[in-house]
C-alpha cells in the first residue's frame, strides 16, 4: 500500500515537472508580449520600420530598425568567419589530426566552450583592442572587435557540432571513398559531408542562434552606437546590447521600457524559428 | 597524395593557430590578471571607485547566487531529462521536448527581461538575490536537462531490465537503479550548468546585481555584487586605474569557471569517481 | 604461376595486440581466393592491409611487406591514391554513397580526373552492366543509391569499385548482410568477373567459399595454417586444423 501510494506520488511529481517546461515557456511568451503590448499599441510599427532612436527625447522616437539591421549584419558576418574556420577546424580533425591531436584539441574545446562570455568582452577590451591602435585605428570598439570576440566565442561550440556530425556517419563511408583513390580531402567534403549534412547545418543554425542572442561581448566592444557601420572600424548596436545597456535607466512601465521589450520579443521570436528550423531539419532527414 | 598534404599543412596550420592563439589569449588573461592577486583582494571591499580594495563581496555574491540557481535548477532538471529518457513513449514527449529545446536556444539576455517582468515587477520580488537566481536557475533548467537525458539514455537496457525482473515498479527502477548508475554523468551535467550559471552577466545585470555594495546581501530580497557582472562595471564604467581590477576579476572568474568544467570533462570521460560502466 | 600480390612476413597489431602472425602468401592472378576462417581470427586485418586501408585505424602497426606486382605497398614514396585505384574494395555492410547510382559509379572515374560527361557516361553504363546491375536502374540513374534494396547496393559498390579499373578486387564478407537470393547473384556475379580482375574474398560462409574459389587461405588465431587449391584443401587438407575447420568442428 505504501510501496504504491509512493509510486503514485512519484509518478505524479514526475510529469508534473516534465509539463513545467511548457509552462515555463508559455510564460516568457506571455510576459513578453504583454510587456511589449504598450509600445506596439501606441508606437505602433513605426517600431519596426524608423531608423531612428530617441527614446529619451521629449519628442521621443523609438524606431528599432538600425539595430535590427545590425544584429543581422553582426550575426551574418561572424558566421562568415566563424562558420568556414570551423568546418576547416572539424575537417582537420576528422580527416587528418591524429589521435593525440584529437584528444588534446578536443579537451580544450570543452573547456573553451565554458568561457564565460564577459571575460571575452574583456579580453577583447583589454588586450586585443590596443593592438589596433598600433595600426593606427583609434576606434577601440567597433565591428571588427566584436567579430573577433564572437568568433572566440563561437568557435568552440561550432568546431565540436560539426565534428560531432562527422563522426556521427559510419567510418566505413570514409574508407570506401579513400579504397577508391579518394584523397583524403574529398572523402570528407564529398561524402562525408554529404551524409553527415543535416547534422552540419544544425550545427550552422545552432551557431548563428548563438551569436544572435550574445550580449555581452557585442555590449562591450561594439561601441554600442545606433548607427549602421559602413566600415570594419565603425561602432554599431544590436538588440541585445541596447536591452542590456538601457534597461537599467528606463522608467519602470514607460515606453523606453515597452520597446524595450519588443527588442526581446524580436529576439525570442528569431531564437525559436531558428530552433524550429533545426528541428525540422534533423526530421525531415531521418523519413 | 599531393593535394592532400598541401591542404594538411593548411589546414594544420589554420587549426593551430587559432586554437594557440585562443589558449594564448586565456593564459595571457589568467597570469596577467593573477599579477594582482593578493589577500586584499579577495577578503576586501572594493574602494575608491573600484580602484583599490577586493572582490570579497562580489565572490560572495556569486557564490551565494549559483547556490540558490543550483537548489532550483538541478532537482527539476534531473527529473526532467529523467522524463525525457525513460518516458519517451507517451504521446505528450513531443511538446515537452519542443519546449525544452526552444527554451535552450532562447538568448540569455530575453531570461533576464523575463525574469525582471515577472519575479522582480509582478511577483514583487525587486532588483534582488532571489530574482536573479531564479532567473539564472530558469535558463540553466533545460541545459542540465537534456544532458541528465542523455545521461540516463546510456545506461545499459540490461540493467533495467533486470532491476524490472527484482520487481522494481518505474519509479524504483529509476531512483534505486537509473540515478545511482548515471551518478557520474549527472553530476557532470549539474557542474556543466553551474559553470553555465557562475559566468552569466545579462540575466543578472537586469535582474538582481548592482555594480557598488558595501554590505553583503541581509535577505534574500537584497540585490547583490557579481563576479561577471562586477567585470563588466570595472572594464566599462571606470577609467585607466580601475583596469586592474577588471583584469584580475577576469582571471579570478576564468580560474573558477575552468576549473568547475574540468571536473565535469574528467568526471564524463571516466577518469575519476565511482562508476566507471559502459566500457 | 603468375601471381599478383605477394605478402612476406606479415604480422599486424592493433596496439599491443597481435592480430596477424608473420603470414607469408602469394595470390594469383585473374582467380577467386577466399579467405576463410573462424571469427576474429584476422581475415579483415589481411585484406584491409592489401590496399593499406587498416592504416585508418588509429595504434594500427604492421612489420613485413606486401609486394603489388612487384611494388612495395608500404613503401613511403608510393603513391597511395594511384595504388588504391588499383585494388578494389567492397565492404561487409553495403556502403553506398548519399549521392544518386550514376554519381556514386561516377565517383571514382571522377576523383581520378575523368571531367568529360560521355567518358563518363560510357564507364558509369559498363560497369553497372558488369556488376549485373545495369538492366534494374537503367531508368533511374538519378535516383538516391540509398533507395535500393541491399543485395543491389552491394551490386551497386560492386559497380563503384570496377568502375576505376582496378586490377583486384577485395571484398570482406560482402554476402553476410545479404538474404539467399541476393547472395546468389553476387556469386554469380564475382565468378564472371574473376575472368577480368584478381578477387580475394572474406568470407565467413565455408559452402560459399568452396563453392567460388579457385584457391583458399586458412586463417587460425592469426596464423595462415594453409593455401593452396581449393578442390585440394576440401579434399585433402594438410593440417588437422584445416579439417577440424572443414568438419565444422572450429567456428
Ligand atoms: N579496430 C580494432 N582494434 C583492436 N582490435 C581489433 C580491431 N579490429 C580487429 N581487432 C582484433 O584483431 C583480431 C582479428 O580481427 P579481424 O581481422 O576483424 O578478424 P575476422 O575478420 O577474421 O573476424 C581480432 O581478435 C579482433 O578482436
Ligand atoms: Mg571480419
Amino acid at each position: 500500500m505504501y510501496r504504491e501510494l509512493k509510486y503514485l506520488l512519484n509518478t505524479i511529481t514526475i510529469f508534473a515537472v516534465a509539463t513545467l517546461s511548457i509552462v515555463i515557456l508559455t510564460l516568457i511568451f506571455i510576459f513578453m508580449i504583454s510587456e511589449s503590448l504598450p509600445a506596439l499599441k501606441s508606437v505602433g510599427s513605426e517600431i519596426f520600420t524608423s531608423f531612428n532612436w530617441y527614446p529619451t527625447y521629449d519628442d521621443a522616437e523609438y524606431g528599432l530598425l538600425t539595430m535590427i539591421v545590425d544584429s543581422f549584419l553582426l550575426t551574418f558576418l561572424t558566421s562568415l568567419v566563424v562558420i568556414p574556420l570551423g568546418y576547416i577546424v572539424s575537417a582537420y580533425l576528422y580527416a587528418y589530426a591524429n589521435l593525440r591531436e584529437k584528444e588534446i584539441v578536443r579537451s580544450v574545446l570543452d573547456l573553451l566552450s565554458g568561457v564565460p562570455s564577459v571575460v571575452i568582452g574583456s579580453v577583447v577590451l583589454i588586450y586585443i583592442a590596443p593592438v589596433l591602435i598600433t595600426f593606427e585605428i583609434w576606434s577601440t570598439e567597433n565591428l571588427l572587435l566584436t567579430i573577433i570576440g564572437l568568433t572566440i566565442l563561437s568557435l568552440p561550440y561550432v568546431v565540436s557540432l560539426t565534428y560531432e556530425s562527422f563522426e556521427s556517419v559510419d567510418k566505413v563511408l570514409f574508407e570506401s571513398a579513400l579504397a577508391l583513390g579518394s584523397s583524403r580531402f574529398s572523402a570528407l567534403f564529398i561524402v562525408i559531408t554529404r551524409a553527415a549534412l543535416p547534422g552540419i547545418l544544425n550545427a550552422f543554425i545552432l551557431t548563428v542562434n548563438r551569436i544572435m542572442g550574445e550580449t555581452m561581448v557585442v555590449l562591450m566592444v561594439s561601441g554600442n552606437a545606433n548607427i549602421i557601420p559602413k566600415s570594419l572600424f565603425d561602432p554599431l548596436r544590436t538588440l541585445t546590447s541596447a536591452i542590456a545597456s538601457e534597461m537599467g535607466e528606463v522608467e519602470l512601465g514607460s515606453l523606453h521600457y515597452s520597446v524595450l521589450f519588443v527588442a526581446g520579443l524580436i529576439l525570442l521570436i528569431i531564437s525559436l524559428i531558428l530552433t524550429w528550423i533545426s528541428k525540422s531539419i534533423q526530421r525531415s532527414w531521418k523519413h | 597524395m599531393k593535394k592532400d598534404l598541401i591542404l594538411k599543412t593548411i589546414f594544420r596550420i589554420l587549426t593551430y593557430s587559432t586554437f594557440l592563439a585562443t589558449i594564448g589569449i586565456f593564459l595571457v588573461v589568467i597570469i596577467d590578471g593573477a599579477r594582482y592577486f593578493s589577500i586584499d583582494f579577495f577578503i576586501k571591499y572594493p574602494s575608491n571607485a573600484m580602484t583599490e580594495g577586493g572582490v570579497f563581496p562580489a565572490i560572495v555574491g556569486s557564490l551565494i547566487l549559483i547556490s540558490l540557481g543550483i537548489i532550483f535548477s538541478v532537482p527539476l532538471g534531473i527529473i526532467m531529462g529523467i522524463f525525457l529518457s525513460e518516458y519517451d513513449t507517451l504521446f505528450f514527449i513531443k511538446p515537452i521536448d519542443v519546449a525544452l529545446t526552444s527554451l535552450s536556444g532562447i538568448p540569455s539576455i530575453v531570461y533576464g527581461l523575463f525574469g525582471l517582468s515577472l519575479f522582480c515587477i509582478r511577483m514583487n520580488l525587486g532588483t534582488s538575490l532571489i530574482s536573479a537566481s531564479l532567473t539564472l536557475s530558469l535558463m540553466t533548467l533545460p541545459v542540465i536537462a537534456s544532458s541528465v537525458k542523455e545521461a540516463v539514455k546510456a545506461v545499459p537496457v540490461e540493467l533495467r531490465e533486470a532491476a524490472y525482473a527484482l520487481g522494481c515498479n518505474k519509479t524504483e527502477v529509476i531512483s534505486k537503479v537509473l540515478l545511482k548508475a548515471a551518478k557520474n554523468r549527472i553530476i557532470t551535467s549539474a557542474l556543466i550548468g553551474s559553470g553555465r550559471i557562475f559566468g552569466e552577466t545579462a540575466p543578472i545585470i537586469l535582474t538582481g546585481a548592482v555594480f557598488f555594495s558595501t554590505h553583503l546581501p541581509k535577505s534574500f530580497l537584497d540585490p547583490v555584487m557579481a563576479l561577471p557582472s562586477h567585470i563588466y562595471y570595472a572594464s566599462m564604467a571606470y577609467g585607466e586605474s580601475a583596469q586592474w581590477m577588471a583584469k584580475a576579476s577576469s582571471a579570478l572568474l576564468l580560474i573558477i569557471v575552468l576549473i568547475i568544467y574540468s571536473i565535469a570533462f574528467t568526471m564524463r570521460r571516466g577518469k575519476i569517481g565511482l562508476d566507471n560502466r559502459g566500457k | 604461376m603468375d601471381w599478383i600480390i605477394e605478402v612476406n612476413n606479415l604480422s599486424a597489431f592493433y596496439g599491443e595486440k597481435i592480430a596477424l602472425k608473420n603470414i607469408n602468401i602469394k595470390f594469383p592472378k585473374k582467380v577467386i581466393t577466399a579467405i576463410i576462417g573462424p571469427s576474429g581470427c584476422g581475415k579483415s586485418t589481411l585484406v584491409r592491409c592489401l590496399n593499406r586501408i587498416n592504416d585508418e585505424i588509429p595504434n594500427f602497426k604492421v612489420t613485413g611487406e606486401i609486394y603489388f606486382k612487384g611494388k612495395n605497398i608500404y613503401d613511403p614514396d608510393i603513391d597511395i591514391s594511384e595504388f588504391r585505384k588499383n585494388v578494389g574494395m567492397v565492404f561487409q555492410k553495403p556502403t553506398v554513397f548519399p549521392m544518386s547510382i550514376y554519381d556514386n559509379v561516377a565517383f571514382g572515374p571522377r576523383i581520378h580526373g575523368i571531367k568529360d560527361k560521355r567518358k563518363l557516361d560510357l564507364i558509369v553504363e559498363k560497369a553497372l552492366r558488369d556488376a549485373a546491375l545495369w538492366d534494374e536502374v537503367k531508368d533511374e540513374l538519378k535516383k538516391t543509391a540509398t533507395q535500393l534494396s541491399g543485395g543491389q547496393q552491394q551490386r551497386l559498390c560492386i559497380a563503384r569499385a570496377i568502375a576505376v579499373e582496378p586490377e583486384v578486387l577485395l571484398l570482406d564478407e560482402p554476402t553476410s548482410a545479404l538474404d539467399p537470393i541476393a547472395t546468389k547473384k553476387i556469386e554469380f556475379l564475382l565468378e564472371e568477373l574473376s575472368e577480368k580482375y584478381t578477387i580475394i574474398i572474406v568470407t565467413h560462409n565455408l559452402a560459399q567459399a568452396i563453392r567460388i574459389s579457385d584457391y583458399m587461405a586458412f586463417l587460425y588465431r592469426g596464423d595462415l595454417i594453409e593455401f593452396g587449391e581449393t578442390s585440394k584443401i576440401v579434399n585433402q587438407p594438410e593440417s588437422e586444423l584445416t579439417e577440424a575447420y572443414l568438419n565444422g568442428q572450429i567456428s
